[in-house]
């Protein structure tokens, strides 16, 4: 069954039956995942499986796990943690209701790639039989006849038998030929130039890549190409050819089923010489290496483990072979079977032993860590060496334990970097140095609970001085990456019990208890502070903020008074500073930026009138955050004004808005509007430009309009508004709306007279 | 003396050439007006380099509506009778391509190909040029041709200096001779030309004036950000813009052309719609040597941005053969980058110094920005104190989540029956709606980049965050398991929240999976082979445990029934028990991976009422 025409019907169906979200994720997911898009990809297939499920459609849920299960699996290598989901998928399309959906054959190679990913020599057998059993149920006709052969001629390779692979390619190319389809056996490219270079006829395999290109569709197969092009050339001696096929690294580090071929490819052209074979390289090796082991792949996994074994030899950087040996011995166990892993790395470990006995220059244990520091370069393979002598010769010397731990990172050693930390710890838990890299490490990588545990434990020892101000530290920045501030302040006070006068701690501590509402113990320490600090500064600020919060004039004006401010009198400070903006943030994380009135040093009365229906702000009383979020105005720059956040509602202007719309009253009669209803404390804000025109829908006649929010304060009858908008602007002859109002005040026939307008004027 | 009009052929197969150039390579019959323009153009420069003497650059279009021409008359070179006859008639000797091969200040040359003048023929039936060059201004030449395959050449009275075309448009393509058309079809193709270009007389307004924005100097930033937005609208038809973003080449870059973005300038435009997550309404126009190339090179913008469009000029792009696209060659990549970098930069910069428009910004495009904040982590940590994503209580912002939620974040993939949504949904915690677009992995980001713990309800690991287990002296820990003990079932003791909820019982899906596919029936629905392998991962699930009851122990119920003292205490402790348990079973029955023994869980709770009721 054609598996694509199903898909447009499918589409067509969907489209035409109200379901036409669901018709366009369908036709972005392949796209997505043969574009190795990742994250489009990841954005949507959440959305379009539910979508699937409320349509009761296993078929296209078959259809939209399974293509996720392509990128997962096919594309991205995590094989153990999809492999779960393939078989659960496999479940789904052997139901009754699903067994015949085009794709349902398809999810089988899903389930044999995990396996071939995991181990592909190890389970070279059962991908076999699953192979085949499947080519027994399908014919060249089916598309998936090029995907499951494909699955079958690299069991073949993985099983040792590369010739015949290249017979069986060389059959199903055939087969599609005679069922015309000869066009889809560049599906088979892969296979049959894995199997051309594993029978070492690389000049044929060349020319497969070569004509691969021809057929190029995405960006996969564009990857694909030039992966195997690059890795057939630099086998053949063409460097230069094959270092301008190589795609560069960051092209290749989304997609882990690249990392094989480019390996391969790189490891060819680092023995010749063609790119350095250096530590850097070594760095990109290993983190290669650690993420496939870490997805699951493991042989391949540890095939990068030997190239980096032999090119670290080549370049007699020993302890990067070992490394790779140690990883390889440690990665074997996880192998189905071994199939020569065990003799492998038995020929890698004597071909190092054989290296060191022939080194010539054996290095010997510094004699004082100052001498181990004094010999570093800045090439970290050969800085390990000497920090591993240098940390046994010296193992409580921290200085050493730091560098080896940043000498690891360099070279994307990140386990072994924080492990070697923490066993440093655990044997001298007074290592302030080692306890701040890890820690801070730990919070980089957002891993507070860690940083948590650590730090208590680091506690637990009753560690005076450094080391305790340290662990408390860790703990309160944990916490406040945890958003758990009020858990982080203990922490702080105890840093400021260890550190008598910090005023950093003094200053966040105050801010804590101010976002706690605990306004006199803030303002209390910001006056100690101040009292203090014989300058103005940030404390000053802070200070007029929980001040001001707590209605204590007197302290406002006296910080304002050392900052330089003008403010005389006495009780709530009232200026008008001319304008400012004011960024609200309602419970919701909605942001709005406000024109206001400052009032004070911190203080600023909100001027815009907000839509009906949305949170209003018009006349409330803000304290604000001294620091402003945009920067200062550029030389010449005429219409910039400060934006600073709010921080709390000191005392809410009480408005509530409502719309007035229609057709223009006229000058005269809008300013006595105004003048009427600024009498009643109200405000009327025009928010319509000149171009605003009301068109009558049945006559056509256009007419200028008026589009206003009207903001009236909760002490203004709404009855006597009312009365005042139909005195004023009610007349037939030039009509305004306002059904907000009338609706407040459930007025059911004005509500039709007014809807007879707004249906008349299309408003 | 006079010299006779002459018939001659041009130099190669023209018929043939012009079938294609009408067929493929020239899509809209525009092309021909911006070709000729630009070979106008190309002639000014030349004089430019060439004459001198002083003169005035100047083009002038004229449509004519009514006698359905298109005039195109420039001061510039004009050409002598070996000029005509070596370049305009011989395809692929465009005489700019000499120019500037020769390197003589050429820069400036749109031309490259000598077909420009080609595509005359494809739109019109006669085609009549006369020119004088400033070589000989004495002598005027007029050619005509009918076709372009051959052509009439001969004297003409000399003129002013420069070119006048006339082409007399076929009638397919009279819409070239309209005054409407013309001078907007100028106002993009030709908006960047140095020259001014007239439609109608010299003594109108040039149609390509203003110059870009981006080529004005001294602006104030209100005057750059109107004009911006001026230029923008001209450009972009679907959507009003919100705001520009300028597009300056690499200020790193020591040489403008070297700096891996082929020197680019131009500007980016956010438009003013609202759109969906994956609407692509992406644009974008480009200029090569002053010529409006394409007016959809979308490629060139990072697929995310499907709100963006812009115009840009890049000299170093090379237009293919059509002139109607660009080759993806390397210049082409590194646009691309200096967009991509441009954009972020430019969003960037506007939420430092214009809050307002960011704001608007990202109110219009919230959710296309979660789409593409996951795609960059620059963007990512530019957006992500600020999108909102959709909860159980409304759009939310992920920072106004975590205090709601003691700094977690909890997402529901929407699975049937979730237990714990429904929970949290009582307690008025939001719970993020992982099935709606790009909300999972913005929030997985969220926690990887900020912090925060991702929840994802109904997984193992989400049941684990949510109902820690919690440590119980043994002997109370083997009552907890007497009372509530079920076939396969393990008892947690556990701390959570709300205390009104005493018991949850969930069922482990990957023991139900294998149960199905070790069931004997798997083998008729599921090939051999193929289930072997599936067996093969079944069989590394633990089945001893078909679900897990995790019990509540700052529940008063529990602690009550944990504290019950003497038998008739214990006897209505273990009643309680069993209806709890069954209550807890019913609720777990929602679940599709559940045994869904609702008779059995509706008989317990039956009884353990019956049981209590006789004890009142």
């Amino acid at each position: 069954m054609d598996i694509w025409r199903w898909v447009n019907e499918v589409q067509e169906e969907l489209t035409e039956s109200g379901r036409p979200r669901l018709a366009e994720l369908i036709e972005r997911i392949p796209g997505h995942v043969v574009n190795h898009e990742h994250a489009q990809l990841d954005a949507i297939v959440p959305e379009a499986l539910a979508l699937a499920r409320e349509a009761k459609s296993p078929w296209l849920e078959i259809f939209i796990r399974h293509w996720n299960l392509q990128s997962r699996i096919l594309h991205r290598h995590e094989a153990t943690a999809y492999l779960p989901e393939a078989v659960r998928l496999l479940e789904l399309a052997s139901r009754d209701e699903a067994r015949e959906c085009p794709q349902s054959v398809c999810v089988i190679q899903d389930l044999a790639g995990c396996y071939a990913e995991l181990d592909g020599p190890g389970y070279a057998p059962e991908r076999l039989a699953v192979a085949r059993e499947t080519l027994a149920r399908i014919d060249a006709k089916w598309p998936c006849f090029t995907c499951i052969s494909s699955e079958y001629a690299f069991g073949l390779i993985d099983d040792g038998d590369a010739a015949g692979a290249l017979a069986f390619v060389e059959a199903q190319t055939a087969a599609l030929v005679q069922a015309q389809r000869g066009a889809a056996a560049h599906n088979l490219a892969d296979a049959r130039i894995e199997a051309l270079l594993r029978l070492a006829r690389l000049d044929e395999a060349l020319e497969v890549a070569e004509r691969a290109v021809a057929s190029e569709v995405d960006l996969n197969d564009h990857l694909s190409n030039a992966l195997n092009a690059a890795r057939v050339l630099a086998r053949l001696g063409r460097h230069d050819e094959a270092l301008r096929e190589l795609p560069p690294i960051e092209q290749i580090l989304p997609t882990p089923s690249l990392y094989e071929r480019w390996a391969q490819a790189t490891h060819a052209l680092a023995l010749a010489g063609a790119v350095p074979s250096d530590w850097k390289l070594d760095g990109r090796l290993f983190e290669l290496q650690t993420r496939l082991a870490d997805n699951g792949v493991i042989r391949t996994a540890i095939a990068i483990a030997h190239q980096r074994a032999e090119l670290a030899i080549a370049r007699d950087r020993l302890g990067t072979a070992e490394h790779a040996a140690a990883s390889i011995r440690e990665l074997i166990p996880r192998l189905r079977r071994s199939l020569g892993a065990d003799d492998d790395l038995a020929k890698l470990e004597g071909a190092i032993a054989a290296a060191r006995d022939a080194d010539a220059d054996p290095r010997f244990p510094p004699g004082s860590a100052e001498l181990a520091l004094a010999q570093l370069t800045s090439d970290p393979e050969r800085d390990l060496e000497i920090l591993a002598a240098g940390r046994a010769r010296f193992p409580d010397e921290e200085r050493l334990a730091i560098i080896q731990a940043s000498a690891r990172r360099a070279i994307s050693r990140y386990a072994e970097a924080e492990a070697g930390l923490r066993a440093h710890l655990t044997a001298f838990p007074g290592a302030h140095g080692v306890l701040m890299t890890l820690g801070q490490s730990l919070l980089d990588q957002r891993r507070s609970v860690e940083a948590r545990e650590l730090a208590e434990a680091s506690l637990l020892a009753e560690p005076k001085g450094e080391v305790a101000v340290g662990a408390h530290f860790l703990l309160a920045t944990a916490f406040q990456q945890e958003g758990e501030r009020d858990k982080a302040r203990p922490h702080l006070e105890a840093m400021l019990t260890l550190e008598p006068g910090n005023k950093q701690i003094e200053l966040l501590l105050a801010s804590l208890d101010r976002d706690a509402g605990r306004l006199d113990e803030a303002l209390a320490r910001l006056s100690r502070l101040v009292e203090r600090e014989p300058r103005p500064g940030n404390h000053d600020w802070d200070l007029m903020v929980v001040a001001t919060l707590a209605g204590r004039w007197d302290a406002v004006r006296a910080s304002a008074i050392r900052i330089g401010m003008k403010v005389e009198g006495e009780g709530p400070i009232d200026e008008a500073w001319g304008l400012c903006r004011i960024e609200l943030r309602e419970p919701d994380g909605e942001v709005s930026i406000q024109h206001a009135l400052r009032t004070g040093p911190v203080t600023a009365r909100i001027l815009d009138v907000a839509r009906p229906r949305t949170p209003q702000h018009h006349g409330d009383e803000i304290v604000f955050e001294a620091a402003p979020r945009n920067a200062a105005p550029k030389p010449g720059e005429v219409d910039h004004s400060y934006v600073y956040p709010a921080i709390a509602t000191r005392k809410p202007g009480g408005y509530e808005a409502f719309l007035l719309d229609g057709v223009h009253p006229g000058r005269a009669t809008l300013d006595e509007l105004r003048r009427e209803l600024t009498a009643l404390g109200c405000v009327l804000a025009v928010q319509n430009e000149e171009a605003y025109v009301v068109t009558s829908t049945s006559t056509g006649e256009a007419k200028p309009g008026l589009y206003a929010y009207l903001a009236a304060p909760e002490a203004c009858s709404r009855q006597a508004l009312h009365e005042l908008l139909t005195r004023l602007v009610g007349s037939d002859e030039s009509p305004l709306v306002w059904p907000g109002l009338a609706q407040a005040l459930e007025l059911e026939d004005e509500l039709v007279r007014q809807a007879a307008i707004i249906e008349r004027l299309g408003l | 003396m006079s010299e006779p009009v002459e018939l001659l052929r041009t130099q190669v197969d023209l018929a043939g050439l012009l079938r294609v150039l009408g067929n493929n390579l020239y899509s809209t019959p525009h092309v021909a007006l911006r070709e000729l323009v630009q070979n106008a153009h190309d002639s000014c420069v030349r004089r430019q380099i060439e004459d001198p003497s002083s003169f005035e650059p100047t083009i002038v279009v004229t449509p004519d509506p009514a006698k359905r021409t298109l005039t195109i008359l420039d001061t510039g070179a004009g050409l002598t009778r070996e000029e005509i006859v070596k370049y305009l008639a011989t395809v692929g000797a465009g005489y700019t391509g000499k120019l500037r091969a020769e390197g003589r200040g050429g820069e400036a040359l749109i031309g490259a190909f000598g077909l420009g003048f080609l595509s005359a023929f494809v739109v019109s039936e006669r085609v009549d040029l006369f020119t004088t060059s400033f070589q000989d201004p004495t002598q005027g030449w007029h050619f005509q041709s009918r076709g372009g395959e051959r052509y009439q050449l001969g004297p003409a009275p000399a003129g002013p200096i420069g070119t006048r075309v006339v082409l007399h448009l076929g009638e397919p393509f009279a819409l070239l001779a309209s005054v409407d058309l013309v001078p907007k079809l100028l106002e993009r193709y030709a908006c960047l030309l140095p020259f001014p270009i007239h439609v109608g007389g010299a003594d109108r307004e040039p149609v390509n004036r203003p110059p870009p924005p981006w080529r004005i100097e001294g602006d104030s930033p209100l005057l750059h950000r109107r004009r911006s937005l001026d230029f923008a609208r001209r450009f972009e038809s679907r959507f009003e813009p919100l705001c520009t973003l300028d597009l300056a080449p690499d200020p790193a870059a020591t040489s403008g052309a070297n700096d891996g973005g082929g020197g680019a300038r131009g500007l980016l435009w956010i438009q003013d719609g609202g759109t969906y997550g994956t609407s692509d309404n992406r644009n974008l126009s480009i200029f090569v040597r002053g010529m409006l190339v394409s007016a959809d090179e979308r490629d060139l913008l990072p697929p995310w941005a499907g709100f963006v469009g812009g115009v840009i000029e890049a000299d170093a792009l090379t237009p293919t053969a059509s002139r109607e696209d660009v080759q993806r060659d390397a210049a082409y990549h590194g646009v691309a980058l200096r967009i991509l970098t441009s954009l972020i930069e430019g969003l960037a910069h506007l939420a430092e110094h214009e809050p307002a428009t960011w704001r608007r910004v990202l109110l219009r495009h919230n959710e296309a920005l979660l789409g593409a904040a996951i795609c960059d982590a620059r963007l990512f940590d530019l957006l992500a104190p600020d999108l909102k994503v959709p909860t159980s209580e409304g759009e939310l912002s992920v920072p106004a989540i975590r205090k709601k939620s003691g700094g977690k974040i909890h997402i529901s993939m929407g699975e049937q029956g979730g237990y714990e949504e429904i929970l949290f949904r009582a307690l008025r915690v939001p719970v993020v709606t992982g099935v709606r677009y790009a909300a999972l992995p913005f929030c997985q980001m969220y926690a990887q980049r900020i912090g925060g713990a991702v929840v994802q309800l109904g997984t193992k690991q989400g049941n684990q965050s949510l109902f820690p287990r919690a440590e119980l002296p043994k002997i109370q820990a083997d009552r907890l398991r007497s009372l509530f003990h079920v076939e396969r079932q393990e008892v947690v003791p556990a701390r959570f929240a709300p205390d009104s909820l005493p018991l949850v019982l969930v069922p482990d899906r990957d023991v139900a999976l294998k149960q199905i596919l070790e069931r004997d029936e798997a083998d008729k629905k599921v090939s051999t082979a193929v289930l072997g392998m599936a067996r093969l991962f079944t069989k590394t699930i633990d089945a001893a445990v078909e679900a897990r009851l995790y019990v509540n122990l700052d529940a008063p119920v529990i602690q009550r029934i944990l504290t019950a003292k003497g038998p008739a205490e214990e006897a209505r402790a273990a009643e309680a028990a069993r209806l709890l348990g069954g209550v807890a079973g019913l609720m777990a029955g929602r679940d599709e991976g559940a045994s869904g023994e609702v008779a059995e869980h509706l008989a317990s709770l039956s009884g353990a009422l019956l049981a209590l009721l006789g004890s009142a």
